[in-house]
């Protein structure tokens, strides 16, 4: 008789792992674009529409309402992504010799949701907004007013491109931290600083260039973000017409059926547009890779920002010096803006009477917090809130917008973790270079890539056709999304470069893989699996159309209240609302970088 | 014209270790200098001094470094005039020979013949063909990605190379051709050098006449 085959762990966790990618991205993904084309195309059987035709697709391409809303995207988009690109190149310029500090620093800076930095935002571009105030303050009441072209949902989108500019240089800042950590860079800076070149000029011929190939993706999913934003473009955004992302969303929720089919042709003619951007981002890369073997001398002309002067071994450029002053410019604005839209924040949402141009309000008032927290508990004094503790206090508590946003985030998270390490574990086992992990892992970034609207009107659709919408577990799933992505970017690099020898060694002595797993490889990696936690949540907090779509109304977050207030114009409500967005993940952050401390210096070898 | 290092302390500023203490050398043109010892004997932060690259939040450093008498230290590294080598050949990879070594070439030869000619007669002295300059470096081998790497640096005509553990990664074949090459290339620029290494070898390759000090560094507090 044979003997009997053991199976192995590695076989177990490929089947673990190809089981959890189909139930929980392949089908629901392939199904959400599938349900997104056939209503685009007039064929929706649930509405007894069964007449196939282009008809919604010409409706859309020929209305010049969408050319503009397209060409306002093209252009914001773009030109955010990339200004974010130089920023974050020029940030790691002046600071990656101290990276330990900002890395923190970006911690924080990531932790603040984009509809709170957006409200932030808003509020100091504000017609009577704090930058006016002190214009007036200052005696220039001339220049503010309605006269001031930089403004909020000014129509050029000035003030979408720099929150977007802004809120993205952090993260592609802190990709490319992680990047480099490599000595071999650093060797690179040092032999080119040694030629004679400064420390710009290092950069910008020899680092970016290698780079820019490591953290691609990381500026992919920027640019696509950055084409598909809804709830930043919706608070501060151009107006008449809105973005692409904003026009669908409002066509969507149209009671026309004719309007919402107009909207699934328009998302899939976004996912379209951000495919064509990625693809000629890449192409371009592709031919400056290959213009030696080609031949192609015309690639040049992509490659003047990085190889000027290249051939003349000039020292010194004028791009350098542009590089190096636009770095500290935006450093400037960063911190400027950054620290000053917290602070009117935090004051608009205890402020009671605040007149116009005054920089301070002249009351202060804690009753729109009590508002915000327990929207339908009365009295509004919370300190007496301890002795109403009862069965529909409590119900009102599980159904106030932070415990619903806490409860969702946590799910989320604590999902995307768990498929994170059995993914990376299969990785491992793998050596890291089988071709099915490689194409696997890529897929996990579909959902940052493909907008939002595809994606959610599809997944929506399912869920009331299976009627699982409004329900804490889709909704979680649906965060799960986009926290499984964040999750991955922020792991994959430091989980690979995890020495393994530290568990053979493990092994050889605790004789347990969970044992070594628990007791030698988590602590190693524990600072980079809290920032990725935090990280996780922080994504799950900022969740606004995913959590209006599947959530129905019916589940309500901080974020969705917050993005749906702003069209009222209570500042101080949305103020609140902004401060509660931001301390949530401000606080994971901190619970998990301070909880963990102990463990890391305890478990350090 | 000599590299001079003088009186430079260096400690570590979170727990007090002092690695020099009143350390004086003068690395002499035309000589090359030897800098041994184990690890963590402080052999790279005294390069790093040199080159200006040691990061002032981790340590206290005091001491000062003169070239040709003319004191250096408060340059930053591109005004320096130092040329670094280090273990792996380091050439740009988004770059091809040619390019590499243009980027290398110094600014003030301008004139675009006089340019080719350098990278020509560069090219025929490390003994590779002019077709390779069109070659991406990953195309190279390890010899010759190594031989690049040296004339990227003699082209940019440096007042002194510095030579970071640049044959510890080679095989023992090849290792004492290119050491004879680099060696002989250095000398003939008439410059000083300095090489840190741990290879007893490397330094007895270098030519008796042009062997400099040889300075052996130990765990403990080095003076001189």
């Amino acid at each position: 008789m044979p003997p009997q085959k053991k199976i192995s762990s590695k076989r177990i966790l490929t089947l673990l792992g190809f089981f959890l990618w189909v139930v929980l991205f392949f089908l629901p993904l392939a199904a959400s674009i599938i349900v997104t084309i056939l209503p685009s195309i007039g064929y929706e059987p649930a509405l007894a529409q069964y007449d196939v035709s282009f008809r919604y697709w010409q409706q859309f391409l020929l209305d010049p309402l969408f050319h503009k809303s397209i060409l306002k995207t093209i252009i914001i988009g773009y030109t955010s992504a990339i200004t974010a690109l130089i920023g974050a190149f020029g940030i790691a310029a002046l600071f990656y010799k101290y990276t330990r500090h900002l890395i923190k620093w970006l911690a924080g800076m990531l932790a603040i949701p984009h509809a709170a930095f957006a409200l932030g935002v808003s509020f100091l571009l504000a017609p009577a907004g704090y930058f006016v105030r002190i214009l007036e303050s200052l005696g220039l009441s001339n220049i503010s007013g309605n006269h001031n072209p930089f403004l909020l949902f000014d129509h050029l989108g000035l003030s979408l491109f720099t929150v977007l500019v802004l809120k993205e240089i952090p993260f592609l800042t802190y990709i490319i931290l992680g990047s480099m950590k490599n000595h071999e860079i650093e060797n690179w800076l040092i032999t080119t600083r040694s030629l004679g070149y400064t420390n710009f000029a290092a950069w910008r011929k020899v680092i970016i260039p290698v780079v820019y190939k490591r953290i691609r993706l990381a500026f992919f999913i920027v640019l696509a973000y950055s084409l598909s934003v809804v709830d930043m473009s919706i608070i501060l955004g151009p107006q008449q017409p809105p973005t692409l992302s904003v026009l669908l969303v409002q066509f969507y929720s149209s009671d026309i059926t004719e309007m919402r089919f107009i909207a699934y042709a328009g998302a899939l003619f976004l996912g379209f547009l951000i495919g064509v951007s990625i693809l000629s981002f890449w192409v371009i890369e592709k031919l400056l890779s290959l213009r030696y073997v080609l031949s192609l001398r015309y690639a040049k002309v992509f490659s003047f920002i990085t190889s000027a002067g290249i051939m003349q071994g000039r020292r010194t450029h004028w791009l350098d010096s542009l590089f190096k002053w636009n770095s500290w410019l935006i450093v400037f604005l960063l911190a400027f803006i950054t620290t000053l839209a917290i602070f009117v924040n935090a004051v608009w949402s205890f402020a009671e009477r605040w007149r116009y141009p005054a920089l301070l309000p002249s009351s202060y008032t804690t009753k729109y917090w009590n508002r915000a927290l327990l929207p339908d508990f009365e009295p509004s004094n919370l300190l007496s809130f301890t002795q109403y503790l009862n069965k529909d206090t409590l119900e009102l508590i599980f159904n106030a917008p932070l415990f619903q946003t806490l409860c969702i985030g946590c799910l989320s998270t604590l999902a995307a973790f768990i498929v994170s390490i059995v993914f990376l574990e299969a990785v491992r086992l793998f050596k890291n270079n089988n071709l099915f992990i490689k194409g696997l892992y890529s897929s996990f970034f579909i959902p940052l890539i493909i907008p939002e609207t595809i994606l959610l009107f599809g997944i929506t659709f399912l869920a009331i056709y299976m009627s699982f919408n409004a329900n804490i577990l889709t909704l979680s799933w649906t965060h799960f999304l986009y926290t499984f992505p964040y999750m991955m970017l922020t792991l994959y690099g430091p989980y690979k470069s995890y020495d393994e020898r530290y568990s053979i060694i493990g092994r050889t002595l605790a004789k347990q893989k969970l044992k070594t797993f628990l007791k030698i490889k988590l602590p190693l990696l524990i600072r980079t699996i809290a920032i990725a936690l935090a990280i996780a949540f922080s994504v799950s907090v900022t969740q606004y159309l995913s959590t209006e779509l599947i959530g129905g109304g019916r589940i309500i977050t901080i974020t969705t209240e917050a993005v749906n207030l702003s069209v009222s114009l209570n500042r101080r409500i949305m103020g609140v609302y902004a401060i509660i967005q931001m301390a949530i993940p401000m606080t994971a952050f901190l619970i998990v970088f301070y909880a963990f401390k102990p463990l890391e210096h305890s478990q350090k070898p | 014209m000599s590299l001079q290092v003088n009186n430079f302390s260096l400690s570590i500023k979170s727990s007090n270790r002092t690695l020099f203490k009143n350390f004086n050398v003068e690395i002499k043109k035309g000589q090359i200098t030897a800098l041994m010892g184990a690890s963590g004997s402080g052999k790279s932060s005294l390069l790093n001094f040199i080159l200006g690259t040691l990061p002032q939040e981790i340590f206290n450093i005091e001491g000062t470094l003169s070239l040709a008498g003319a004191s250096i230290d408060t340059l930053p590294i591109e005004k320096r005039g130092m040329g670094i080598l280090f273990q792996d050949p380091l050439l740009f990879p988004h770059m091809n020979v040619e390019e590499n070594l243009a980027f290398g070439l110094a600014e003030h030869i301008k004139n675009h013949k006089k340019r080719e000619t350098y990278i020509t007669n560069g090219l025929a002295e490390i003994h590779l063909p002019p077709a390779i300059r069109t070659r991406l470096p990953h195309t190279l081998s390890g010899g010759e990605q190594a031989r690049v790497s040296v004339l990227r640096t003699l082209l940019s005509f440096p007042k002194v190379i510095l030579l970071d553990e640049p044959f510890s990664k080679l095989d023992r074949p090849l290792c004492q051709a290119f050491r004879e090459f680099v060696y002989g290339s250095i000398l003939s620029r008439d410059i000083p050098a300095l090489i840190v290494t741990h290879d007893k070898a490397d330094v007895l390759a270098i030519p008796k006449h042009a062997r400099g000090k040889v300075i052996t560094l130990s765990s403990s507090t080095t003076s001189s």
